[in-house]
């Protein structure tokens, strides 16, 4: 008896009662749903959750500061600064060629003076509004997935742009604006340097207007304005071409403010900070905390998958519950067979063939139906938290190895569960046949 | 092939030698002795039971209800071992046969008729025969199904199912079926048991047209003294023993 036949049969064995076919199919279909909707929220959920904890970028992700490593900073994900400790391209190359390092993401900061609209011919108050002393972050903006910013509106500037800026909140604050009217709007910047004349200390400043293309949350490093790296250094070298401004504007002790590493994994976050805080220098990374809360995450998906598992047994033992009913009704069709010629394995296959299409049936409407419960889910808590003023949360993202497992998975349940009364089925001797009704 | 037990030497049978290819298979019990189990007890279905069925012949097995004739039907069928004695069936010594032996036994060397015509409800008439053709792995038999359905006069049924046919209609299929595989024996439980008394006749007339046509060796068990008296040869079981 080929596949095909036994297919057939099989098929077609499982809609003589279709009322069974239906029950059982059901059952495997919720059983699935749930599996697959707990899984799609836990897997989204946790990984939103993660996101946040580390503002957007990789949970692999080290700041590094221009500073001295206290002796507590192995212990601790906060920054324990011991005084001022340059950056320099030696460091770069060394962080580079260290293991378990994925990437080095260099950030120079420079102080600025920051005038929004509407601008006058000066650097002073018009309008009512204050020109403000800030600090300008430049990096490498093609990186910015392995950097903690969050795109809040708008869009980041074009990597290598010298002209387009992207502002926090707080500038919005300064200007009084709203984050959607900031857009598209020019703030003129003063790049300032110090220099010494015959009255004293001087300050003159490059001035350049810029457009607000976007509006972020980063972590990346302390100031109101993100720019491409390139408009960064050029602003750090006109002002150390000057002298130092003293407390308003002093001369930066370091070529770079800080640095993003990104180790290779999680778990080599720990060995990549151990050696950052080896050659010196102070850091910080939600290293502990995420680990704490991936294993409370990790316990809300053993108990979710166990909830499913609960879900796929009883389904399983549905499948058992209907294939043990059919081969109690049809000893004498497996007799007659097994008298005409079929082998065991011929009637195993049949039964285990009826098995496996309930669970694929009912997988592929469970799988498809604990999606849109997910997308639901998605919605209805997207709609709160908007209700509440809070940032959305998006859910339901289409997986297809959770698809896939969760089919495949259906299947395998259906089919063990089947084992037993197909080997019973299997088992039953070819007198059945001949056996009065 | 070697032969157990006498061929038929009647002028009728001789005829019917050098018309087919072959003859059917011989059956040859000897001292067969066959008991099942009921709760506690031990009942004997069958008591030291001698029997030669020539092959090529047409056999009536009769007796009353809970005489062992299912019973021995299922011994040369191959459905179950006998516990003691000899049982073979052409060159198939049947106690010494594996399960999976008895299962290639009964694929290609036997067709079942059943009281109860053992069609699967689920699948149609042709379907029913290329299942069983299937079972044999043969593909070329396979095809034979609408040839078979014509011979049994059902070809315009044949994409019924089998509650959509008659008594007669379904007995006929199942002849159809048994004969799939080209058996050389074929074992008829009460073939007309559930049938009325013209739709009895024409099964009876197709099956001994198949025999001589095919010259295959075939057993029928029954009750009626009419099916059994159109036999060449009757033996009458009672409480397990052949008697004489």
């Amino acid at each position: 008896m080929t596949w095909l036949d036994s297919l057939t049969l099989a098929s077609r064995s499982l809609w003589r009662r279709p009322g069974r076919a239906v029950l059982t199919i059901l059952a495997v279909t919720l059983g699935a749903t749930l599996l697959v909707a707990l899984a799609s929220v836990a897997t989204s959920a946790g990984s939103r959750i993660v996101s946040k904890l580390t503002n957007g970028g990789p949970a692999t992700a080290i700041k590094v500061s221009a500073a001295k490593a206290d002796s507590d900073q192995a212990y601790t994900d906060d920054l324990r600064a011991a005084g001022p400790k340059p950056i320099t391209d030696v460091t770069l190359n060394t962080l580079r060629q260290s293991p378990h390092v994925a990437a080095v993401i260099p950030v120079i900061a420079s102080r600025i003076l920051a005038v929004p609209p509407p601008f006058g011919t000066a650097a002073s108050p018009v309008s009512g509004i204050s020109a403000y002393g800030d600090t300008m972050v430049g990096v490498d903006l093609s990186q910015a997935r392995n950097l903690p910013i969050t795109v809040l509106a708008g869009r980041l500037p074009r990597t290598g742009s010298l002209n387009e800026v992207a502002i926090t909140e707080s500038y919005i604050d300064h200007a009084g604006m709203s984050l959607q009217s900031a857009l598209g709007t020019q703030v003129e910047i003063a790049e300032p340097q110090a220099y010494q004349s015959q009255t004293g200390l001087q300050f003159r400043g490059r001035w350049v207007r810029e457009e607000i293309v976007g509006v972020v949350s980063q972590q990346v490093g302390t100031g109101a304005f993100l720019v491409a790296i390139e408009q960064a250094r050029l602003a750090q070298a006109w002002a150390v071409a000057g002298v130092d401004g003293g407390d308003a504007f002093p001369l930066p002790t370091s070529k770079y403010a800080g640095i993003v590493v990104v180790a290779s994994s999680l778990d080599d976050v720990h060995a990549v900070r151990q050696m950052i805080t080896g050659l010196g220098y102070a850091n910080t990374a939600p290293e502990h905390l995420v680990a704490s809360v991936l294993r409370y995450l990790r316990v809300v998906d053993i108990v979710l998958a166990g909830i499913g598992a609960i879900a796929l047994g009883i389904a399983g033992l549905g499948v058992a519950n209907a294939l043990v009913a059919a081969v109690r009704e049809r000893r004498r069709e497996i007799g007659v067979l097994k008298a005409i010629g079929a082998r065991d394995r011929d009637i195993l296959r049949w039964f285990l063939l009826e098995a496996f299409t309930v669970g694929l049936v009912g997988g592929a409407i469970g799988t498809l139906a604990g999606l849109l419960i997910a997308l639901w889910v998605g919605v209805s808590v997207n709609t709160y938290l908007t209700e509440q003023g809070l940032q959305s949360i998006q859910f339901g993202d289409v997986s297809w190895p959770l698809i896939g497992t969760a089919i495949l998975g259906t299947c395998l349940v259906a089919i063990a569960a089947g084992v037993v009364p197909a080997w019973q089925a299997a088992r039953l001797s070819p007198k059945e046949a001949v056996a009065a009704a | 092939m070697r032969l157990i037990g006498p061929r038929l030497t009647q002028g009728r049978n001789v005829a019917r030698e050098t018309k087919v290819a072959r003859l059917g298979s011989a059956i040859h019990l000897r001292g067969v002795t066959h008991w099942y189990r009921s709760g506690r007890s031990r009942v004997e279905a069958l008591h030291d039971v001698e029997l030669e069925i020539p092959a090529g012949g047409y056999v009536a097995l009769t007796g009353p209800s809970g005489a062992g004739k299912s019973t021995l039907l299922s011994l040369i069928g191959g459905l179950e071992r006998p516990q003691s004695g000899v049982l073979a069936v052409g060159q198939h010594d049947l106690r010494a046969l594996r399960a999976d032996e008895l299962a290639t036994y009964r694929r290609t060397n036997i067709g079942f008729i059943f009281q109860h015509f053992g069609l699967l409800d689920l699948l149609s008439a042709r379907e029913n025969i290329e299942l069983a053709a299937a079972l044999s792995g043969s593909p070329t038999r396979r095809r034979q199904a609408p040839d078979l359905l014509e011979e049994v006069g059902l070809l315009d049924r044949a994409e019924h199912r089998p509650g959509e046919l008659s008594g007669g209609e379904r007995q006929r299929v199942a002849i159809a079926r048994a004969l799939v595989n080209d058996p050389s024996l074929i074992l008829a439980d009460e073939p007309t048991g559930n049938l009325d008394a013209d739709s009895a006749m024409r099964v009876l007339d197709l099956l001994e047209r198949v025999h001589l046509e095919r010259g295959c060796t075939l057993l029928v068990v029954t009750h009626n003294e009419a099916v059994a008296r159109r036999a060449e040869q009757r033996f009458r079981l009672d409480a397990g023993r052949l008697l004489p």
